[in-house]
């Protein structure tokens, strides 16, 4: 039985969504009752698996199969409602604005349930963002930072409505002193200028894409600490819960933004000695998150950096944080994701690539490693999903390759498009079928490679930039970089869904 | 009688032999039973730079830059020879700008002058501060015009009568490469700072231009582009076309002799692949046909170079590489008269852990030995650091050796203490009893605050 299911679970056509209608009558012809909590709550695998899986081969053997697979496919462990495999059918890249500020951190997007996408990048020390309607074209890059104010390392989510949030790290208080100087003669010798009693903070701006935007919002308090509020994480759920996160001195903070658009105060995900960095967040469809960092501890060559994470259930509860490395001496660019059960996997870099897996409400595992790099290479930061059916996907840099775990012991390698070149960026995303999509941005010559895991295929774009991406429910994928020469133009390549 | 005598006889050989033992092992080295006294730590507390120049009666100067509040300053104290550091005095009192490498120079009765850059959103300034012999430390006065980017002090130099220079380079890129515009500032003996004159563009060498002091208050600044004269008032003039190849020098020191003539000497890469040390004097008619000095048989080998005005001439001193990336030796010459003659001796010969490990160059560069020389005109003696621990936890041990007579060097003292983690020498010198050594020393070898350290013995 288990077998079947997982079999009938993988079938996944491209197929339309049933209606509802369509589906109450199928499950009507079945004699099933209406759905608990969802329409597709009888996916989940929890209980009368039996009779859900003969209800699924007698609906097949009658001739609907399309009902059945669309029924099967989209159903998920999430209870959310499941979307289209992002589409590979890109368009030629588009470049979308320019000049992109690359020191004030790398462009951002999303898509909307409706097909928009977004692209959110720094300008001149300022946020803008541009975006473009399925069908459409790309909207002229339009700044949504206060232009009084330094900002930078924006993200962006977007909810199935379309709506669209952006956080950033503002500088929102500073003031500038001048100095002249006087040569020996008395001759003036110039100024020095500089910005003293400086302040920075997490802000917040939600809006519809061409529709305006709401209000600046300043989400966490105050820090003197420049390295503090650096790269704020930001993940959102399609019904509009968003989750923001950042690092402040010693600690991991959070603040929760419900579906009516409130947010709650800021929780304190976790920390301890030393500085926090690299702040990193992944939610799940349907809510659950996963947060992830690096305390950096100790001076000199004592000097380590422990990999913490905090798994947040989907009642927002989050678990007690834990460090899940041996404490290493270069800074380990750790990165996780999160299915709906709560499952989590988080990978990080040392000598090589290693990874750990926690069940929900359980214990990580011990650090497995999965591929060595050379001994006096460090392992560049690695790419982290989580298949639907509950596997962790890891990709480490060049020579690591692509794992696939089922239990965090045993890691698997899997296989990749073949590419030629030096991978120069990456990127990986779960579509909303719940598979995982990776694009490879590869030098000589320039292209990025995007395929979908476990296809044997790629497409390949015509240029290459450290790649971020994102994919729509409906299946529309976009992966943008920031171009290169004088100029750096923030380039887009989008696939509609549907292709 | 004979078993006696036997005895004897076996006995006498066994104190010759000790006695031997003794004298080559005195030979090779002298350790802590040589007379260095403790290790005295300046009152620098936890400086972010410290700098120290020792006069001809062995008086240290250190001085540093500290943080206070968020405010930077730049303190000093001295050290008379077999003395105590006298409390901290302020040379510039707190104030918001970021204080970047204060550099000191001394002449040998002591006038002192000291050099730093100020460091504000991407642009900089250098200051100056003078202070007479026994005197106080006048206000820090604007040196230089505000610049984009960084500017590059070169080590100042205080002339015999208390004349001063202060120079800086400002990297900048053309077609033709990486170029330095060198600026100087100049402080006539008993009078104020004047502003800066350009004195040109030159290819940018990796150690950076040199400037020196003649009597009279002229000063010097060598580049492998070529050498100018800048006089006490008026426009620098280019010097004639120095003997080396502008694009095969390595590294270059420059020091004027009891004449006021310019001395240079310089590394050079030759053809065949080998590296040349050589000096040149400039003369009335030009400048002298190159004394060669050493030889090393592959580039880069020689790092390091220094000059300095002596009683018998210029010493000129190098460290270079006499195996490839394990063995360093440090050697000196005292060049006197026109032709710059004077033998060429080995102060030391040691290795170090290779260069190579963790290197992600295949040729790694010159050896990391740092040889420092006492200021012009007073007594002779070197100072220099032998490796013996990489980064992250680099330690060095700390040598010294005074000059004798004639051009001659006595054995290296290695300071007492064993290993030293995160020290670098900074400046050696005394009188004519004494011999002083300082150093700095990092509390953390991956960074972090600085400690100024100096130790002293009778010649």
């Amino acid at each position: 039985m288990p077998d079947l299911e997982r079999a009938l679970r993988e079938a996944r056509p491209d197929w339309p969504r049933p209606s509802s209608g369509a589906e109450a009558r199928a499950r009507a012809a079945l004699g099933l009752g209406p759905p608990a909590r969802s329409p597709r709550a009888w996916l989940r695998p929890r209980g009368r698996s039996g009779a859900r899986l003969l209800a699924t081969a007698a609906v097949l053997a009658t001739a609907g199969a399309a009902v059945a697979a669309a029924l099967i496919g989209s159903g998920s462990s999430s209870g959310a409602p499941a979307g289209r495999p992002a589409s590979l059918g890109f368009d030629a890249p588009r470049t979308v604005g320019r000049p992109a500020s690359l020191l004030d951190g790398a462009p951002a997007v999303a898509v909307g349930g409706d097909g928009t996408v977004t692209v959110v990048w720094g300008r001149a020390g300022r946020i803008v963002a541009s975006s473009r309607p399925r069908g459409g074209r790309w909207s002229p890059p339009e700044r949504i930072s206060d232009p009084a104010r330094r900002a930078g390392h924006p993200r962006v989510g977007a909810d199935g409505a379309g709506r669209v949030t952006v956080v950033w790290r503002e500088r929102i208080a500073g003031r500038r002193v001048t100095e002249r100087f006087r040569l020996p003669s008395g001759a003036p010798a110039g100024e020095l200028t500089e910005v003293v009693d400086r302040r920075w903070a997490v802000v917040a701006r939600s809006g519809r894409p061409g529709g305006g935007w709401g209000p600046l919002e300043r989400l966490s308090a105050p820090t003197a600490r420049v390295r503090d509020v650096e790269q704020p994480g930001l993940a959102v759920a399609r019904d509009g819960r968003a989750l923001v996160l950042w690092d402040d001195g010693g600690d991991v903070l959070a603040r929760a933004r419900d579906a009516r658009g409130r947010w709650a105060g800021e929780v304190r995900v976790g920390g301890g000695g030393g500085e926090a960095v690299d702040p990193g967040l992944a939610m799940s469809p349907g809510g659950a998150a996963v947060a992830v960092w690096s305390n950096r501890v100790g001076g000199g060559a004592a000097r380590r950096y422990e990999v913490r994470a905090a798994v947040r259930d989907r009642t927002g509860r989050w678990s007690a944080p834990a460090v899940v490395n041996e404490p290493w001496i270069n800074p380990p660019h750790a990165a996780g994701a999160v299915d709906d059960a709560g499952d989590a996997v988080v990978a990080w870099g040392a000598r090589g690539t290693l990874a750990a897996m926690r069940p929900a409400g359980g214990d990580w595992t011990a650090p497995a490693e999965l591929a060595q790099a050379s001994p006096v290479a460090i392992a560049s930061a690695p790419l982290v999903g989580v298949e639907r059916g509950g596997g962790a996907m890891v990709v480490g840099g060049n020579g690591v390759g692509a794992h696939r775990s089922r239990d965090g012991a045993r890691w698997d390698r899997v296989a990749l498009a073949p590419a030629t070149g030096r991978r120069v960026g990456a990127a990986m995303v779960a579509d909303a079928s719940g598979g995982l999509v990776l694009a490879r941005a590869l030098s000589g010559p320039g292209r990025m490679l995007v395929e979908r895991l476990g296809a044997a295929t790629a497409t390949a774009l015509p240029a290459a930039g450290r790649p971020v991406m994102a994919a729509g429910p409906e299946g529309t994928l976009v992966v943008a970089w920031a171009g290169s020469g004088p100029a750096y133009p923030v380039v887009a390549a989008v696939a509609e869904g549907g292709r | 009688m004979t078993r006696r005598r036997t005895a004897a006889i076996a006995a006498a050989g066994l104190v010759v032999a000790a006695l031997a033992a003794t004298l080559l092992l005195a030979a090779r080295d002298r350790d802590a039973a040589a007379g260095w006294g403790p290790p005295a730590e300046a009152p620098s507390g936890d400086a972010g730079w410290v700098d120290a120049a020792v006069d001809g009666s062995g008086r240290t100067l250190a001085v540093w830059a500290e943080e206070r509040g968020g405010l930077s300053a730049v303190m000093a104290s001295e050290r008379p020879a077999g003395g105590g550091w006298s409390a901290p005095q302020v040379v510039l009192a707190p104030q918001r700008w970021r204080v970047m490498r204060p550099d000191v120079a001394v002449n040998a009765r002591g006038d002192a002058i000291v050099v730093f850059e100020y460091v504000g959103r991407g642009s900089s300034v250098v200051l100056g501060a003078h202070r007479p012999a026994g005197g106080r430390w006048e206000e820090p006065r604007t040196l230089s015009r505000v610049a984009r980017g960084p500017l590059d002090p070169l080590p100042p130099a205080v002339g015999p009568g208390g004349e001063a220079v202060a120079a800086w380079s400002a990297p900048f890129v053309e077609r033709s490469g990486l170029r330095a515009a060198v600026q100087v500032a100049t402080r006539p003996a008993g009078g104020g700072w004047r502003d800066p004159r350009p004195t040109g563009a030159f290819p940018h060498p990796p150690s950076g231009p040199r400037v020196a002091l003649a009597p009279g208050g002229r000063a010097i600044v060598a580049s492998p582009g070529g050498v100018v004269a800048v006089p006490p008032a008026g426009a620098p003039a280019r010097l004639p076309r120095p003997p080396w190849h502008p694009r095969r020098v390595g590294t270059l020191a420059i020091a004027t002799d009891a004449a006021g003539r310019a001395v240079v000497a310089w590394s050079e890469a030759r053809g065949d692949g080998s590296e040349v040390v050589a000096a040149s004097r400039l003369g009335d008619d030009g400048w002298g046909a190159p004394r060669l000095i050493d030889v090393a048989p592959s580039a880069p080998s020689v790092g390091s170079l220094q000059a300095a005005r002596a009683r018998d001439g210029v010493v000129v001193a190098w460290a270079r590489w006499t195996e490839r990336w394990t063995g360093v030796a440090v050697r000196a010459a005292t060049l006197a008269g026109p032709e710059l003659e004077g033998p060429a001796w080995t102060l030391d010969a040691f290795a170090i852990p290779d260069h190579r490990a963790g290197s992600s160059r295949s040729t790694p560069g010159p050896p990391p030995t740092r040889v420092v020389l006492p200021v012009d005109d007073a007594p002779g003696a070197a100072m220099w650091d032998r490796l013996t621990a990489r980064a992250p936890a680099f330690a060095v041990r700390l040598a010294v050796a005074p000059a004798g007579d004639g051009g001659a060097w006595g054995p290296p003292d290695v300071l007492p203490g064993g290993p030293v983690t995160g020290a670098w020498p900074l400046a050696v010198g005394g009188g004519p009893t004494s011999l002083v050594a300082a150093w700095s020393r990092l509390l953390d070898p991956a960074g972090g605050p600085v400690r100024m350290v100096v130790s002293e013995r009778g010649r």
